[in-house]
């Protein structure tokens, strides 16, 4: 049973880090808004994070950021990636926990993104300690609309297919 | 898509349009504008211009000759000026960042500048 559940996870976290390597050649077609991504990783830490728990996509989403890291190559990116992707999994798991009735995954996924976008300004904000890189926010709010809307809508199909999977597998 | 996904959307695009507004608005603002006068390449004065009603006439004699520059609340040009040419007075008042006015016998130049950003840019 835990074999299982580690081969399945550890099969996840590398869709994760090829979404994160294909995702470095898409070019976003919007100027004017650098550092925007489509943030598809995000569609392994919502989909973990429904089918196998909270706990188990914090695992996930951690490793991920190491090994994209490693993969990609961009090291100094580590803390913003660690932070973005464990304060999004903490945010989406308490609103799919306690509001999953009102919103829908679509929606667990926009607040997963924004507080994404939250936690790295945060950081950046530390690092380079300026707090006037915050007036981006509204701008990467506005793209997180998007791409959170379409991990979600990925999100939900992923999901209900992989919940099947893992009831029959697992049992 | 329930009913609070369509809620919520609405809700981050109306945040972040007042976001950008405010931020606009404030950058806006706090873009501190500055009237430096320079005398033979040198910063002789720098009053920064505060958008009141309110102008005061600076005189400078040197050995090269007499300007008065008038500095109000916009901009600053030269008032008088004791050169053969008289382009700087009929120069104007300059308002714009990078706008300068230039009085060269008397090699006085006045020009408005701003508070740069700290940043230039920023890559993730």
């Amino acid at each position: 049973m835990k074999t299982k559940r580690i081969i399945y996870l550890s099969l996840i976290t590398v869709i994760g880090i090829a979404l994160n390597i294909l995702e470095s050649f898409i070019p976003l077609p919007v100027s004017g808004i650098p550092g925007a991504k489509l943030g598809l990783a995000n569609i392994v830490n919502l989909v973990t994070m429904t089918v196998f728990g909270f706990k188990h996509a914090i695992i996930v989403g951690t490793l991920r950021c190491f090994m994209a890291t490693l993969v990609t190559g961009a090291v100094t990116g580590i803390f913003y990636s660690l932070s973005g992707s464990i304060f999004s999994t903490i945010i989406m798991w308490i609103v799919y926990k306690y509001f999953s009735e009102k919103f829908s995954l679509i929606g667990v996924s926009i607040f997963g993104a924004i507080s994404h976008n939250i936690a790295q300004l945060t950081v950046a904000s530390i690092m380079i300690n300026n707090f006037l890189i915050f007036t981006y926010l509204p701008f990467m709010m506005l793209m997180s609309l998007f791409t959170g809307y379409f991990v979600g809508l990925t999100g939900i199909y992923t999901s209900n297919h992989l919940k099947k999977i893992e009831i029959n597998a697992l049992e | 898509m329930t009913k609070w996904d369509k809620a919520l959307i609405i809700f981050v695009i109306f945040f972040a349009l007042s976001g950008i507004y405010w931020t606009k608005l404030m950058t806006f603002n706090t873009d501190q504008l500055y009237v430096v006068i320079e005398v033979d390449g040198k910063e002789y004065k720098k009053i920064a211009l505060d958008h009141s009603n309110s102008s005061r006439k600076i005189e400078i004699d040197t050995i090269y000759g007499h300007n008065v520059i008038e500095v109000d609340g916009e901009g600053a040009r030269f008032l008088e000026s004791n050169c053969k040419d008289q382009l700087c007075v009929k120069m104007g008042k300059i308002t714009k960042v990078n706008q300068t006015s230039i009085c060269l016998p008397n090699r006085v130049s006045i020009k408005i500048v701003s508070k740069k950003s700290e940043l230039d840019g920023v890559s993730y």
